[in-house]
């Protein structure tokens, strides 16, 4: 994206008179801008969909028509009324916002120390956080719920917080690992020679700098904590103790389907959602494979 | 942390006869050997506590050393193996037994996989399966890597550039990119709604063009095949536009100009100078996105009626419904041998010459 800036200074025939009646048509730039607002369209509708189903009165939910005649803004009162999202959405909450505080504490010191230390087995370390990030949750799942069930700790909260924390810590420790080691740790041993000890100058010196990375870490796991269907699917059954995106589908019936319902908590599911990511937006989008492409 | 510790004294104290003179030469005339007893609350203690006698010490440091591994190392580790590493490991186990829920399990040694081998509806599960598995990456990559080439350099040429993306990129970025944010629960709900036959946005759009459009979840297999598919690609290809279009924007632009100065076109850049310049991403990426196709459970689950289609994951899930746990489980581990076959597979295919730049 540093093509976005063209070197015309440099170049002294670069007028903007000259150029004028070049830009006047390009069929191959309008071809390529209309496909690419269709193609943007097609990619967006689904939301579209989703909030416009969310807003249909109950007699128009069969129609065919893509608007509905008035918007129900109702369908959101009667869902909180009618069905547990209270209870799931209290869940998801402990269950993202607990996950995110555990692996922050575990995360941050492992990468810290894997970042600024040259420790014998470092490389095994850093190839298990990565091998077992393609571990399957269905495959995890029996030895899991086997687990927690030794434990006597089914439908409890702190079982998903647990699940969803182990889930989330390999990514984290990677992406804060690339992170600090990108600090050079000459600053550090500045603030040492001052008289700083060791864990004060991390605390002081490293971590305000890493501070980026660990809001990315941070946002990164609430978001797919507060997304994650699999384990609250196997290590809940109380419709009370669900989270939210397992809630979401007791409204799929086994034959009747109550779409604007669904819809409307999806929507109130995926708000804070747009939310967090519209703050860290262009962290993901340049800082997300900062790790995986030289 | 207290046992090693108190080890660590031991040792310490053993220690302690042998080099008496390394410690002479300290100028400041501290006392020489500080007692166990210190070491340990020293070790104990947060470091601001530590007696001036001991912090200086050779043995004490090396103490510290290992307290500070221990904290920042053995939390995450300890928490790793106990549920990421032991669910796996008792994955393993309970497939060789016939455990249902109850307090034993007895070991039956291969019978869950024979009763797998013989059992029709793991085999049409499977073939689902490893449909995905093979066609989703290349659809998904192939879309993702034009749309990443589109973004990059899919501009008019400006003055001295050789390459340029076309206006507005980051928006096309977000708007690809933000199923990777939404649960599979919801967009598998979404899209349910989307292919719905008789209210659905496809058929919907169908009916205004004239044509019937087909029940796209409700009853033909391959049909099914095809809106999982979309799905998937749905949701994975803005990750690998971002992916792709990081790679290719590290490329460096000489390299273009170059490719421009020999006169070749957009199509012979992508091919000769592009593709094998981000190979190693996309072949990152294809297994990555493999490994996702053979786990595509909440989506076929969620979407798709059970007598419709059945993928391996969602197999195992009604076996672990069932109650037979150790039958899931050998599930479980086939699926992941068949991650793992994958992974070595694409990674034989893919293995081209690196080229560094």
């Amino acid at each position: 994206m540093a093509t976005a800036t063209a070197p015309r200074a440099g170049s002294p025939k670069g007028s903007a008179p000259q150029l004028k009646p070049k830009r006047a048509f390009r069929p191959r730039t309008l071809v390529i801008t209309v496909v690419a607002w269709a193609l943007a369209a097609i990619f967006l509708a689904p939301y579209l969909e989703m909030v416009i189903t969310a807003l249909r009165p109950k007699s128009e939910l069969r129609d065919r028509t893509y608007l509905p005649t008035d918007l129900e803004w109702s369908n959101f009162i009667e869902v909180w009324k009618e069905s547990e999202l209270g209870q799931n959405l209290q869940v998801t909450l402990l269950v993202a916002g607990g996950a995110t505080l555990l692996v922050l504490l575990v995360s941050l010191p492992a990468a810290y120390y894997t970042a600024r230390m040259r420790y014998r087995g470092r490389k095994i370390f850093l190839l298990l956080v990565l091998v077992t990030q393609m571990f399957q949750p269905t495959a995890l799942l029996v030895g899991l719920y086997r687990e927690f069930h030794q434990l006597d700790m089914l439908n409890s909260v702190w079982t998903l917080i647990i699940t969803n924390a182990a889930f989330n810590l390999a990514f984290a420790v990677w992406i804060l690992t690339a992170y600090i080691g990108s600090i050079p740790p000459e600053l550090e041993e500045a603030a040492m020679v001052d008289g700083t000890s060791r864990f004060g100058a991390m605390v002081k010196v490293t971590l305000p700098l890493a501070l980026p990375g660990v809001v990315t870490a941070v946002i990164f796991t609430f978001i797919t904590s507060w997304n994650e269907f699999v384990m609250g699917l196997t290590l809940t059954t109380e419709p009370d103790k669900q989270p939210l995106t397992v809630g979401i589908n007791n409204f799929i019936g086994a034959y009747t389907v109550e779409w604007n319902y669904l819809f409307a908590a999806s929507v109130v599911a995926i708000v804070p959602v747009v939310v967090l990511f519209a703050f860290i937006e262009r962290h993901v989008v340049s800082g997300l494979t900062a790790g995986s492409v030289k | 942390m207290n046992e090693a510790g108190r080890s660590g004294v031991k040792t310490d104290t053993r220690v302690d006869d042998s080099p008496p003179p390394k410690k002479a030469p300290d100028p400041t005339g501290r006392p020489k050997s500080p007692n166990g007893l210190l070491f340990l609350l020293a070790v104990l203690l947060p470091p601001r506590f530590t007696p001036e006698s001991v912090r200086y010490d050779r043995r004490y440091r090396t103490l510290d050393k290992y307290r500070f591994i221990i904290g920042f190392l053995g939390l995450p580790l300890a928490f790793y193996a106990l549920f990421v590493i032991s669910p796996f490991v008792q994955a393993i186990y309970y497939s060789f037994t016939d455990w249902s829920g109850g307090p034993v399990a007895n070991f039956i040694g291969f019978d869950n996989f024979t009763k797998m081998w013989n059992d029709e509806r793991f085999w049409d599960s499977l073939e689902m399966s490893i449909a995905l598995a093979v066609i989703a990456p290349v659809v998904t990559l192939m879309l993702g890597m034009f749309f990443a080439y589109m973004i990059t350099s899919g501009g008019r040429h400006r003055k001295g550039q050789a390459i340029a993306g076309v206006a507005g990129s980051s928006f096309y970025k977000v708007v690809y990119f933000f199923p990777q944010v939404l649960s599979v629960a919801i967009i598998a709900v979404v899209w349910g709604r989307v292919l719905n036959t008789n209210s659905g946005l496809i058929n919907g759009g169908l009916d205004k063009v004239g044509i019937d459009g087909p029940a796209w979840l409700g009853g033909d297999r391959t049909l099914a095949l095809i809106a999982v598919l979309v799905v998937l690609c749905w949701s994975f290809v803005g990750f690998y536009v971002v992916l792709f279009s990081a790679a290719m924007g590290a490329i460096p632009k000489d390299i273009y100009e170059a490719a421009l100065l020999d006169g070749a076109g957009r199509g012979r850049t992508f091919f000769s100078v592009t593709l094998p310049l981000i190979w190693d991403t996309v072949r990152t990426g294809w297994i990555y996105m493999g490994i996702q196709a053979l786990d595509s459970f909440a989506i076929v689950l969620v979407m798709v009626p059970e007598h419709v289609l059945k993928v391996t994951p969602v197999f195992l899930y009604e076996r672990f419904r069932d109650g037979q746990y150790g039958y899931a489980t050998s599930i479980g581990v086939v699926l992941l041998v068949l991650s793992m076959a994958f992974s070595l597979i694409v990674m034989r295919i893919g293995n081209r010459d690196r080229i560094e730049y």
